[in-house]
Parts: structure tokens; sequence; C-alpha cells
């Protein structure tokens, strides 16, 4: 028998033990279908109206010398005053300005006025807490594409509420420069269906979005030289179809290694208020955001010259403890703390440094978060 | 008044050809998500989620290519949405299968459990529902040739434990 045929055979033996199930009632699929189109539309003319009167100033970059709340003045309040208002800094994808919007409205607003989808229904993790970072899922009921539902990650910030990634990581976007143009070039996930993209991007020191449109299976030149790369912040792809519909969507922090020719965006997530970096070793998810500083480096342990210097030093001990092939230096761009060490401390977002570890097929993940020097390390497979 | 005789009609084949659908399909989808989530009152749930998105959209999924990968594809991420949080705290092959989960050749089974989250869905969906590489790729959103390359790592693995 080839091996084929025994992973075959032991699936299929797997599957026949599977306890029977009844599926729901046809009628009963049928009038939750029917239902939900009518909630779909009136939540999208609340959403509307919410997000009319939403508009607050607020400033973009904060710290935090303790964990009472930071909260502005805000004109608007339909979303409940957070209590754990994180910074913002480099990695919001979405909208120019936070909202005071719950997470809900956030994603329909989202749905509306980028996507150009009315006819959605959002929905929440019941039970969330809306103080936090929540995900929110978009159901186009319209959309000729296949795309299942549309995450959106909500954060709270001063001043309301912004997405910091779009989509649940399936897609990814990758940077390369192979053709030695010396700028950065990205090429979005394939994704069936889409004839088009469009690309907002969000650099460093810049007021606007860099717009560019290109089709489907293209690279995109960003305009930035590779040595620049590190302005990029942001990246939000729309796909679009060809009746110039948008049909699915990826975007979130813009991350490029510069040891390699190309890089990935990697996936973030929230446990209540905490925003982890999604890897193969679930348990030793790195923490890239706490409103409360727990588990975050220290500011100046993750700068880029001090990364590169320790794992040169001691890649190979690095290697030797966790049963690696290889490690390298990536972006990390997440938050870092601050302080003299009393319990009086800030919370910063920087762009700064990681370490990448990438784990032998026999090696153990790690059953904790770990830090090498002080760097945070971030577990992958090959 | 034709029109809407027309439309009626028109409903009433969606309808019925929905229903076929349903009744075929929805324990084919099921029962490999189980094995996959290794919850299958979790699976149920999903497929079940999938299946009302399904028939929102019926006039156009039932033109699809595979509506079965679409509604694995719906399911799948429902369920991954439910779990985020459960699968941060438990290293997947950690988690016990909620039923009795018995077969032939045990340490086969324990490396397929082992295997990321990416990799045992792309061998589920080539294996069990023996789909070609490009219904697979459609089915995930992914490229065939990242399907290609997570099929080959996860039998590599694989094999190594037959050996």
């Amino acid at each position: 028998m080839s091996v084929d045929e025994l992973i075959r055979a032991e699936l299929e033996s797997a599957v026949s033990t599977v306890p029977l199930a009844s599926p729901a009632r046809l009628d009963v699929v049928e009038g939750r279908g029917r239902r939900r189109r009518v909630v779909a539309r009136v939540g999208a003319v609340a959403s509307g109206v919410a997000v009319f009167v939403a508009v607050v100033g607020l400033t973009l970059m904060v710290t935090r010398t303790d964990s009472t709340p930071d909260v502005t003045d805000s004109t608007a309040t339909s979303m409940p005053a957070t209590d754990s208002a994180v910074t913002l800094g480099v990695g919001h994808v979405w909208p120019e300005r936070p909202r005071t919007l719950t997470p809900v409205d956030l994603g329909a607003a989202f749905a509306s006025e980028v996507l150009g989808w009315d006819n959605v229904s959002v929905t929440s993790d019941p039970g969330v807490e809306l103080s936090g970072p929540v995900w929110v899922t978009i159901n186009h009921q319209d959309t000729s594409s296949e795309l299942a539902g549309l995450f959106v990650l909500t954060v709270p910030v001063d001043g309301g509420r912004v997405a910091i990634q779009i989509g649940n990581g399936e897609l990814s976007v990758t940077s390369e420069d192979t053709e030695g143009s010396g700028t950065v070039q990205i090429r979005p996930a394939r994704v069936p269906l889409a004839v088009t993209l469009e690309a907002l991007v969000r650099i460093e020191d810049s007021d606007e979005l860099v717009h560019l449109e290109a089709d489907a299976a293209d690279l995109i030149e960003l305009g930035v030289s590779t040595a620049d790369a590190s302005t990029v912040q942001t990246v939000l792809i729309l796909y679009r179809d060809g009746d110039g519909q948008v049909i699915d969507a990826v975007g979130g922090h813009f991350t490029r290694s510069d040891t390699s020719d190309t890089s990935e965006t990697l996936t973030t997530y929230a446990i209540g208020e905490t925003v982890l970096i999604e890897t193969d070793c679930p348990v030793a998810d790195e923490i890239l955001r706490s409103d409360i500083g727990d588990g975050l480096p220290r500011k100046g342990q993750t700068d880029k010259e001090r990364v590169d210097e320790v794992l040169a030093e001691t890649k190979d001990d690095l290697i030797d403890t966790f049963e690696a092939i290889d490690a390298k230096v990536i972006p990390r761009n997440g938050q870092v703390w601050d302080g003299p060490g009393n319990g009086t401390y800030t919370i910063e977002d920087v762009p700064d440094y990681q370490i990448r570890v990438t784990l032998g097929p026999e090696a153990p993940c790690p059953q904790a978060p770990q830090s090498w020097n002080g760097i945070p390390v971030v577990f992958f497979r090959e | 008044m034709k029109d809407l005789m027309e439309h009626q009609e028109l409903v009433t084949v969606q309808r019925v050809d929905f229903g076929l659908f349903y009744r075929d399909e929805w324990d084919r989808v099921y029962r490999p998500l189980a094995v996959i989530l290794r919850d299958h009152d979790l699976a149920r749930e999903a497929v079940d989620e999938a299946m009302v998105r399904a028939f929102q959209k019926w006039s156009k999924v039932r033109t699809y290519d595979n509506p079965v990968g679409w509604v694995y594809r719906v399911a799948l991420n429902y369920a991954r949405n439910r779990l985020r949080r459960r699968w941060r705290e438990l290293p997947w092959g950690s988690v016990e299968p909620s039923w009795e989960m018995q077969t032939p050749n045990p340490d086969l089974m324990a490396a397929l459990v082992a295997l990321p989250l990416r990799q045992r869905e792309v061998v589920v969906l080539r294996f069990l529902f023996d789909w070609s590489v490009r219904d697979v790729a459609a089915a995930l959103g992914i490229a065939e040739g990242t399907v290609k390359s997570r099929l080959h790592r996860a039998v590599a693995q694989l094999r190594e434990v037959m050996t």
C-alpha cells in the first residue's frame, strides 16, 4: 500500500468514527437565512447615521504614565468610554482618524465606505469586552465572492476605535525586490475571481494614503526605495471582480525582512485586551500589544541595531536551544514599555524588530512566549 | 404578472435545488470537518452556519464549480473564528477529540494531528474529498503552488512516521 493510500485509509477510518449528527431542519436553515437578510438592511442604515455623528478630534501619538485610563474628550459617544486605550502608532489600517463607534458599527462603516458593501451583516463574538480589541465579521449578502466572511480586528485608541487588521490571515502580502528594481514591490495573494486590485498604502509622515491600482496578478510598485521600506506602515488591498465590485480585502502592518528578498505579513489576533502574533506554536505566540504592558519588551531592547548584534553573536546558541533550523531578524512594529522600573511606565508603539525562529520538524514548541536576551521570539515551522 | 410568476417559479426551483444540496452534502462536509477540528459539536454548528449562508446566496453559490468547497470554506472559517481563543490556550495536537477516535494506525493519526493546521486541512481535502490541487486551492483561497508545497511537506512528515 502506498503512502497516499495509507493516509487516505487512516483518514477514512477516522471519519467513520465521527458520531452521527442530524443537520438542522431545512426550514429552520432557510428561516435563519431570511431573518438575517432583514437584520442586515436595518443594520446598514443605522451604521450610516452613526458614522455621521462620530467624527472627533484626536491626538495620534500618546503615551501613558500608568494604568489610569487615558480617555480624550469626544463629541460623540456611540461607543462606551474606553478604559483600555492603546497607543495609536504605526499600525492602524483604517480609518484615517479614530471613530467613536462600537466595533460592529466600525465594521459596518468600513464595509460601506471602503468596500462599497451596503447590504451587509456585521457581527462580533458574543460577550466580548467592548473596551478591548474586538474581532468583527462582515458578511456581504450580494457579492459574487466566495468569501465566507471578512474578519476585521478593531482596537480602542484615544479618540475612538480603529481597525488594525483586515482579513483573518489566510491571505498575505509579501514584499520583494527580486528583479532588483531598488523599490519596494508587493505581491498580494491571489483571490479567485479577482480581476483588478487596489492598494491603499500608509507611509510614515504622510497625511495621505498612497493609492495604487493594478491587475490582480501583478506586482505592485510602491514607489518607495528599498532603503526606505521601513517608512511603509500599513497596506490595505482591495480585490475587485470584473464588474469593479470589491470581493475580498486584506490589510495590516507592513513588515519587511532586511535579511531576505521576501518577507511576510504577520497575522495578529486578540485575546481580551491583548494583541498577539499568530505563529505555528500557539502557546508561545508573542504579545504585540498589551494595555498593561505585560509581556512587552523594554524600550531599546528591540532596536534594529541591538537585535542584529544579539543574533549575530548568539545565533548558534539560539538554534541549539530551540532545536531550530534557522533564525533571522524581522520587523516587529509593536509596543514596548519604558520607565524607571518602580511601577511607573509608559507604553509606546515603536518600529522595532524581533527574532523569527524556524523550527525543525521534530522540535517541540515552547510552552510559553519566549524572549532571547530581552528580544521577543516568534516560532514557525518550515 | 408573467414576470411575477416566472420569479416565483425560479424561487421554487432554487428552493428545491438547495434542499437537495443540503440533504446530500451536509454530512459530506460535517465528517471531515469534525476530524480536522476534533470537535463534532463545533463541526455540526459550523456546517449549519455555512448552510445558512449558502441558502442566502444560493442563486450564486449553485453556479460555482464546487459549491461543496464553498460551504467547507465557510464552515472552516466560522469554526476558526469561534476557536480563535481556544486554540491559543492549547496546542492543537493535545486537544482530545470529542469522541472516541479509533483508527488502525495510531502513530500515523498522531502524526496527522500534529501537523500544522494549514497542512492538515490540505491533506484532508486532498485525500478525503479527493479534490484536485486546483479545487483545494479554490476552496482555501490560496495559490495552487501553496497547496502543493503544503502537501509535499505534510506527506514528507507522515512518510517519516511510516518508515
